[in-house]
């Protein structure tokens, strides 16, 4: 199978979605014959023209992105309008999607998931369905035992959605917890994150007295 | 977070509920403070006065005794009109209609017709968490849009469906809004979110243009992702309309929601 990979993180290859895009090629790609291309949608925004056209002709398109206010990025729903004029053609590729989200439970996405399988529907095309994922902001200072277990996740959706073209709903489960948090998770996770992932890079900025700062009241 | 205590006596000479129908406070006080409702007759009022212990009360009695007409009045509006299409002028002209509705009920109405504005998509750098905060780093249009947001008593996101959600134009500028909400997480009710970074925020209102192929599932899809987003920005979404409602009738519903 050839696979159409649209990165939709305004992050562009620097980005969480690619990093976990990355774990889940390699596993697709063990399967001989299988071959990906992936396009960036920020580096397209002037014209959606090359990202149409590759929608056009492809076989397959995963299309991932990072959560942006319980929704799809702006630049992202662009490329989505962009598709209009092919809703129901004949001949459009199957679609799959790559959701995730900086908050630690998974759940989040589930919203944003449905909306993309209904966009689907709406083109006329086949859905894989959806990996999501959440917990994603700051992928590179989380403890390796931590990600190494959610790439491991996704090398094995790559590699089993490679030999058969079905997401492994199995897997996709795995990769997703938590979906929810207990209250007592939330209160051991919360004062870590806002220490670890935030305070630590305000205070790299010396902004962290400037952290509560309400620069936009009347 | 709750910041004062405020007793909110609702009075009347003879039938004190007749009167306090008419008392609505906007949604921010409600929300931001601890308010005590009681229902009283204006002599006793008086008699209780010091045992209420709060002279604030006073500006509020006199207004249900004075005023009684006094609804919602003053409540800041801000229509976000997430059109992108020029000749789409059915849209436009709903919204000012909308806001000439509503400036009948003495509302402050401020119109954003996004389509003209400068809006540069999110980057997703967290400059406005970690190093600027409350600031992003693009001088655009969006300054002045996020001072509007927040100054605001009601947000109305207004947009046509495209393929089955509102404008990217709109969740363009709405991704721009994150600099008002601050980067430490919270529990709310069970789930994570963000903290707030202002003592208010509007509440908010959804107002939609259907599109042929739109259905009761499209609906519910961005129903269900505008609720969670004002969850994220401290609001809580009031209403979801289509523009066949006529303009007059969404003005009324929001001055008494």
């Amino acid at each position: 199978m050839r696979l159409t990979i649209i990165n939709g993180s305004p992050r562009g290859e620097a980005s969480n979605t690619g990093a976990l895009f990355s774990h889940f090629i390699r596993g697709f790609e063990e399967t001989e014959g299988n071959t990906t291309e992936v396009l960036y949608i920020i580096k397209n925004l002037k014209t959606m023209d090359v990202l149409v056209n590759a929608f056009r002709r492809a076989e397959a398109v995963f299309l991932g992105f990072p959560l942006y206010v319980d929704a799809m990025p702006g630049s992202v729903k662009e490329f989505l309008e962009a598709l209009e004029p092919l809703a129901r053609r004949e001949g459009n590729p199957s679609m799959g999607f790559l959701i995730q989200n900086g908050f630690p439970e998974t759940y989040h996405n589930r919203f944003a998931a449905r909306y993309m399988e209904k966009f689907a529907k709406r083109m006329g095309c086949r859905c894989f369905g959806s990996i999501l994922k959440g917990g994603c902001e700051g992928l590179d200072i989380q403890p390796a035992f931590l990600t190494e277990k959610y790439f491991t996740y996704l090398y094995e959706i790559g590699k089993a959605f490679g030999e058969s073209g079905v997401l492994d709903e199995a897997l996709l489960g795995k990769l997703a917890r938590p979906e929810h948090l207990t209250s007592e998770n939330i209160a051991q996770v919360v004062p870590f994150v806002n220490k670890a992932l935030w305070d630590t890079q305000l205070e790299a900025n010396g902004a962290l007295d400037k952290s509560f700062d309400r620069p936009y009241l009347p | 977070m709750k910041y004062n205590k405020i007793n909110v006596v609702k009075t009347g000479a003879v039938v004190p509920w007749i009167l306090s129908d008419y008392i609505t406070l906007q949604p921010g006080i409600v929300k931001n403070n601890d308010v005590q409702f009681m229902e009283l007759p204006v002599l006793k009022t008086i008699f209780r006065l010091h045992s209420i212990r709060c002279w604030r009360s006073m500006a509020l009695i006199w207004i249900a005794i004075y005023d009684p007409l006094l609804r919602r009045r003053g409540m800041k509006i801000a229509i976000i009109n997430g059109n992108p299409r020029d000749d789409d002028q059915a849209f436009d002209g709903y919204m000012e209609t909308l806001a000439a509705s509503l400036e009948d009920l003495d509302h402050d109405v401020t119109i954003h017709e996004l389509r003209g504005m400068q809006i540069i998509p999110c980057r997703g750098c967290f400059d406005c968490w970690v190093k600027t905060p409350g600031m992003c780093r693009f001088k655009d249009d969006t300054v002045d849009l996020c001072k509007s947001y927040i100054s605001s008593d009601f947000v109305i996101m207004a947009s046509p469906m495209i393929m089955g959600y509102t404008s990217a134009l709109l969740k363009n500028a709405m991704d721009r809004l994150i600099p008002l909400i601050h980067p430490h997480l919270r529990d709310e009710s069970g789930e994570v979110h963000h903290l707030p970074r202002y003592d208010s925020y509007p509440v908010m209102g959804l107002l939609l243009s259907p599109e042929p192929s739109t259905d009761k599932e499209d609906v519910e899809i961005v129903t269900d992702i505008y609720r969670r987003a004002c969850i994220n920005v401290m609001s809580e979404l009031k209403f979801v309309e289509f523009s066949e409602k006529p303009a007059r009738e969404v003005a009324n519903a929001i001055n008494n929601n």
